[in-house]
């Protein structure tokens, strides 16, 4: 019975991310043992190791099929190679990096490593950011749009951003569109675009331009921050 | 590009890229509020090329099979992988592929040509086709009782020299047997003699038992005369009558007399190689001893 829901589960896991999440948490001790095992030692879910083990264990739930013979051994096997994959890229990256080299966006990697006169900054700043999310969640929350809703119907194409940024220029440069969209909770459609094509565009898009409505309205100041090249230009 | 980190659950995150696009990442150990820029977006099933995908592997890998399968076996049939020389007098080489079926007969000879004249090789086997030339040069008579005939195996498969070699067991039993043919069959590294046991009738003149007839070989190291000559034979149509038995120069028989010109009998007299060596030998008046300049 328990092997059949097992079934079950692990087929909807397949295209639903949120049955694989739910998966992957129960048969967490599974996948802190198969690391274990392959490390010699204890593994914590801060171990890389650990997430790369987890990351098989999804692609385990997205390739298994019946004729793999059983899931956990599958699993196993996958967890394991990919582990050695990982140490192979390691032993590659180690050789050699210092400090002065360019880390992310160009910045010599020894201006990355903390200082510790920062870090207050950092937790704080960190709250702040916190604090702004969980207020946009609750808002779009109200809207009916969560943040999954968002990363699902994301724009792809670079012709829809380029439209959607043209709508959030005529919000900005509107301010009263903002307060109608907090009030009626709904998106000022009429106001927003021109044309009965803009129209199809953002009515496909009505999420992810509520959001995006949403986060220029006051209190998010660090999302927009972050968002500013998104953001940025004048109204057309 | 960085990533704000807005829901965390334990498999994923989703993340606010600095382009305004929100996507699921694997979580490697994220908070919410934090921002990343090293990010490995989450998998996903997407059915449809999943089943495309697996309904075109086998079909790739059954293409591909077939392909190379199809190629090396038109690459090995037009390709010579081992040739067997029949000698006879005709002599033809036949050659054939990897599965042995014959691509090509050359005639070495002018008899050869006529041996081979209105014979149809194409698609048949290398044994069956050296079983029918055996067969025709029979019936042309060009192999009898008494004849020789050689077999040489060239390849570079020592397996498909075996192979041929006992395929033709029965031939050659039948050859040596019912035939009286002397087969010789060389693999280029061995040289076989298959000589037919001679149905002797016991000779008044000679005292000598059956066996003996092997005492003066033409194979091996024992004497350096060939008695091929088909003149000088005991047996078969050209049966001279005289067995020499006796006259051996070697052995314990040994006559203390080697008798290249003088025991001539009439057949040596015909055709014998041996009377020029007589005739025309330098030995005696070698230049090395006369007129050599080396000895001042």
């Amino acid at each position: 019975m328990e092997e059949r829901q097992f079934t079950k589960d692990l087929k909807k896991a397949k295209t639903d991310i949120d049955v694989a999440d739910e998966l992957i948490r129960k048969y967490m001790p599974f996948i802190k043992a198969e690391t274990a095992k392959y490390l010699g030692h204890y593994a914590s879910e801060s171990d890389d190791e650990v997430s790369i083990a987890m990351i098989a264990f999804h692609e385990a739930i997205l390739n298994y099929d019946s004729d793999k013979g059983n899931f956990m051994h599958y699993a196993s096997m996958l967890i394991r190679s990919r582990l050695i994959d990982h140490d192979r890229k390691e032993v590659r990256h180690k050789a050699n990096i210092s400090l002065d080299e360019d880390g992310d966006d160009n910045d010599p990697l020894i201006n990355t490593i903390a200082d510790p006169s920062d870090k207050v900054d950092t937790n704080m700043r960190l709250e702040a950011t916190k604090e702004e999310i969980a207020e946009l969640a609750k808002v779009l929350n109200d809207f009916g749009v969560s943040f999954k809703d968002l990363s699902d119907h994301s724009p792809k194409q670079e012709r829809t951003m380029d439209m959607i940024k043209k709508v959030i220029q005529r919000a900005k440069a509107d301010t009263t569109i903002l307060d109608e969209l907090l009030e009626t909770k709904k998106l000022p459609l009429k106001r927003l675009v021109n044309d009965g094509g803009e129209r199809k565009t953002i009515e496909r898009h009505r999420k992810y331009v509520l959001g995006m409505l949403v986060i220029l309205t006051n209190g998010y100041e660090i999302i927009r921050g972050h968002l500013w090249h998104v953001l940025k230009g004048e109204a057309v | 590009m960085k990533y704000l980190v807005l829901e965390v659950h334990t498999l994923y995150c989703i993340v606010l890229a600095e382009d305004g696009s929100y996507l699921k990442v694997y979580n490697k150990g994220y908070e919410v509020g934090s921002f990343i820029s090293d990010i490995e977006i989450v998998k996903e099933a997407s059915e449809k090329p999943r089943s495309f995908k697996r309904a075109i592997y086998p079909i790739l890998a059954l293409a591909s099979v077939f392909i190379i399968t199809f190629g090396i076996y038109m690459f090995d049939a037009s390709r010579i992988y081992g040739s067997i020389y029949l000698d006879i007098n005709p002599s033809v080489r036949i050659d054939a592929s990897r599965n042995d079926t014959v691509i090509n007969i050359d005639a070495l000879n002018d008899d050869a040509d006529d041996l081979l004249e209105g014979y149809v090789y194409k698609g048949k086997d290398i044994d069956s086709v050296v079983d029918e030339l055996v067969d025709i040069a029979i019936a042309k008579g060009y192999l009898y009782a008494g004849s020789d005939i050689t077999f040489t195996f060239d390849s570079d498969d020592d397996t498909w020299k075996m192979t041929h070699r006992t395929n033709l067991d029965d031939k050659i039993n039948y050859l040596k047997e019912e035939l009286q043919v002397t087969i010789i069959i060389d693999d280029q590294e061995d040289v076989e003699y298959i000589i037919p046991e001679v149905d002797i009738k016991p000779s008044e003149e000679s005292e000598t038992t059956p066996d003996d007839t092997y005492v003066d070989t033409d194979y091996g190291v024992d004497d350096d005369v060939t008695d091929h000559g088909k003149d000088d034979t005991d047996y078969g149509p050209n049966n001279d009558g005289v067995t020499d038995y006796d006259d051996t120069d070697y052995g314990p028989n040994n006559d203390g007399v080697t008798d290249y010109s003088s025991d001539i009998d009439d057949g040596y007299s015909s055709s014998s190689n041996y009377e020029p060596v007589d005739s025309q030998s330098n030995y005696q008046n070698s230049n090395y001893e006369n007129s050599s300049n080396y000895d001042g």
